[in-house]
């Protein structure tokens, strides 16, 4: 039953707010460069006007595992590229995690109270920054647009990412519409990275940003489908981001 | 080969619940059936970490069952093949699993009932040997102590039990199988009853009507798995010097009881040693020993792997270096002694065997189960459940555990004498060796 441990990790610190980056615009024959396929994608998604205000919201909804009979809730808080997510799912208890900008946590009920670093932080950091799509150069020191090809049944351009901390992955932004339609990434765990497939397949438009509102990820074979129910955009108090008595206790300081 | 189902499930977290199902009496779809089986056969071969499949020719093998499955008039005779596909394999964590089953039992639909007559068992010499009996059970009332034989449950003979297992060896060793056939025929649906024939302390022949009362330990229903039945409990024991000892048994590696062993080991940093009794203990989420070994490890070591198809994931350990009421503490760095037998299983072999090959633990009793893979389930199109594995447990030195399970370094058998008597002599030789540790050497 291990992987299923892995599946509801991923779900609270990663598939619930998917790092799925940057993007582009493009024109048509020969593949355009990465820089106007994200640039391209930032219009699509509303524009880079609408992206920055959109600093914070509360959103609800669901990751499930439908071969296993599996269902994780959650309720996901972002705000200035802090975050905050609570999970559950039954038969395993209260997953919580969460990034205040500096320190990024787990509290899970098999494996206790735990600190993420070195890649792990940086991916948590990642996907909770909102503004990700806009400063590509604090995630990404170099991207390129591989070939164009078929996605997920779509045409899309690959633009392959290189992060600061030297990470690769790849996404595919659609050449139709401009819109991400996936990506491959590894994602890491503290038992290793898995190789993570994300799809999106629905969107939902938050505050004139559209966002993705239900994703199909495979991750080592499995499928996990995350819905989006509701969103809202609204202040979120500091007290949210706030790290826990448990967490406080682990770092170094205390 | 050969495997009961029950075995096999018993073999992961699944668990005890294999013959408290009863056939459906709804119409077979033949369509359907052959999709079940082809299912069957394709998630086996995308996700098997072993790409020769132990040896087996698992395309070929498909060829020649796939008409059996085809031709098959009904859930049990589809299911049969299908469970034939599995046991080519030879290996712990291929279950087919009963929709009926699993989806029973289920805590979100009402409180669940199983039925249990509150008795262990297991093979000691040649007899099958009630090793525990639960507090209050229908077997207490009943009179039955540790120590008295099983001569007969139902119509089966212990004795011809023991001679059809030997005459057909499963995967397991036959104390393993003894054991999973005996608490199978000793667990009948909830109010049905058993009779059983016993041998007394005395060796006086008693005949006992049991019935099945509802289990009374805590249901955990996880996605699609049959709902498992969790028991924990602590105990803090005297040692001879005065000092103390904490004894914490669970059956079940379930996130769940996960509060409970860290309050236990908070409530008992301050002895002398800590006693992990893992017998009887099937399994279950693998990721929890990370969790369970950081109470006793204050570095992230790796105590083992697990090799999947596609990548390698370690199992390390998350030192626990906070307290459940959020104070600083440091794992407990006292002497740990492991309890196994032969009904110790999966992700509790993954734990006492990394626990033992870093240093960090004495393992006490008899060698365990031998069934360590990883293992997922999926739904198939009939609706019942395909456990498993995808992934090949190697411990810390690099040795497998599938099928030959963890060695303790100390053997320790429990006779039927010592039973009669109450006596535990595997806690026992843990406790002495944890009075000497704390006398001598020290932590």
């Amino acid at each position: 039953m291990t992987k299923l441990d892995r599946l509801a990790l991923a779900v609270a610190v990663g598939i619930a707010c998917p790092a799925l980056l940057p993007a582009q615009a493009a024109p048509a024959a020969a593949p355009p460069s990465a820089q106007a396929v994200v640039a391209r994608y930032i219009d699509a998604i509303g524009g880079r006007g609408a992206v920055e205000q959109l600093r914070s919201r509360w959103e609800r909804g669901r990751a499930e595992v439908p071969a296993a009979g599996l269902t994780l809730s959650f309720e996901a808080y972002y705000a200035s590229g802090r975050l905050f997510t609570r999970s559950e799912m039954s038969g395993f208890g209260v997953i919580r995690a969460g990034f205040d900008g500096q320190v990024a946590w787990s509290v899970n009920p098999a494996t206790g109270p735990m600190l993420r670093d070195g890649v792990a932080l940086r991916q948590v950091e990642q996907s909770a920054d909102p503004l990700a799509v806009l400063h590509p150069d604090r995630y990404v020191a170099a991207m390129q647009t591989m070939e164009e090809g078929d996605f997920d049944g779509t045409r899309c351009y690959k633009v392959r990412i290189t992060t600061p901390w030297h990470e690769d992955y790849y996404e595919f932004f659609e050449r139709e519409t401009g819109l991400l339609r996936g990506s491959i990434r590894s994602q890491v765990t503290p038992e290793g990275s898995y190789e993570v497939t994300s799809r999106v397949v629905e969107w939902r438009t938050v505050a004139g940003v559209r966002l993705p509102r239900v994703i199909r990820a495979t991750m080592a074979g499995r499928e996990i489908v995350t819905t989006v129910d509701s969103t809202e955009v609204r202040a979120i108090p500091d007290s949210v981001f706030a790290l826990p008595p448990e967490i406080r206790a682990l770092r170094p300081s205390s | 080969m050969t495997r009961t189902p029950t075995l096999a499930a018993l073999a992961g977290a699944v668990a005890l619940v294999a013959c408290a199902h009863r056939p459906p009496h709804a119409r077979y779809d033949r369509v359907v059936g052959l999709e079940t089986f082809d299912a069957a056969w394709r998630i086996v071969h995308e996700t098997h970490f072993d790409t020769t499949f132990n040896g087996v020719d698992w395309v070929a093998l498909r060829d020649t069952l796939r008409p059996r499955a085809e031709s098959a008039r009904g859930p049990e005779a589809l299911r049969s093949v299908i469970r034939a596909m599995l046991d080519r394999l030879g290996q712990s964590h291929f279950v087919l699993i009963p929709h009926e089953l699993a989806d029973t039992l289920d805590p979100a639909a009402g409180p669940p009932v199983r039925g249990t007559t509150g008795l262990d068992v297991r093979l000691i010499g040649e007899q099958l040997v009630v090793t525990q009996v639960e507090p209050g059970g229908a077997a207490a009332r009943a009179g039955i102590r540790p120590g008295w034989v099983v001569v007969a449950a139902g119509r089966d003979s212990a004795a011809a039990l023991l001679r059809r297992l030997r005459a057909r060896p499963g995967p397991y060793r036959l104390e393993t199988e003894l054991w999973a056939a005996g608490r199978e025929r000793l667990s009948p649906p909830l109010d049905s009853a058993v009779d059983v024939a016993f041998l007394d302390a005395d060796d006086h022949p008693a005949r006992v009507r049991l019935v099945s009362e509802p289990e009374r330990s805590e249901p955990i229903k996880f996605g699609n798995l049959p709902t498992f039945f969790a028991r924990f409990e602590h105990a803090r024991l005297s040692l001879p010097d005065g000092g103390c000892a904490a004894l914490i048994r669970f059956n079940g590696w379930l996130a769940p009881l996960m509060g409970r062993i860290d309050a236990a080991v908070d409530a008992d940093r301050g002895c002398a040693g800590m006693v992990l009794d893992l017998r009887g203990n099937t399994g279950g989420l693998g990721a929890m020993i990370a969790g369970v070994a950081g109470h006793f490890l204050d570095r992230r070591d790796t105590l083992g792997v697990m090799r999947t198809r596609q990548t390698t994931l370690a199992f390390v350990a998350n030192p626990r270096r906070v307290s459940p009421d959020a104070r600083s503490v440091k794992p407990f760095a006292g002497p740990l002694a492991l309890l196994i037998d032969e009904a110790t299983a999966s992700a509790s072999e993954a734990f006492a065997a990394g626990m033992q090959t870093l240093g960090r633990a004495r393992v006490f009793g008899r060698t365990s189960m031998g069934a360590a893979l990883g293992a997922t389930f999926d739904r198939l199109p009939n609706r019942d459940i395909l456990y498993h594995a995808f992934g090949d447990f190697v411990a810390y030195r690099g040795h497998t555990l599938e099928g030959r399970g963890v060695t303790p370094d100390d053997t320790v058998s429990v006779s039927r004498a010592d039973l009669l008597a109450g006596r535990d002599p595997v806690l026992d030789a843990a406790l002495h060796w944890i009075a000497g540790r704390s006398h001598g050497a020290g932590r």
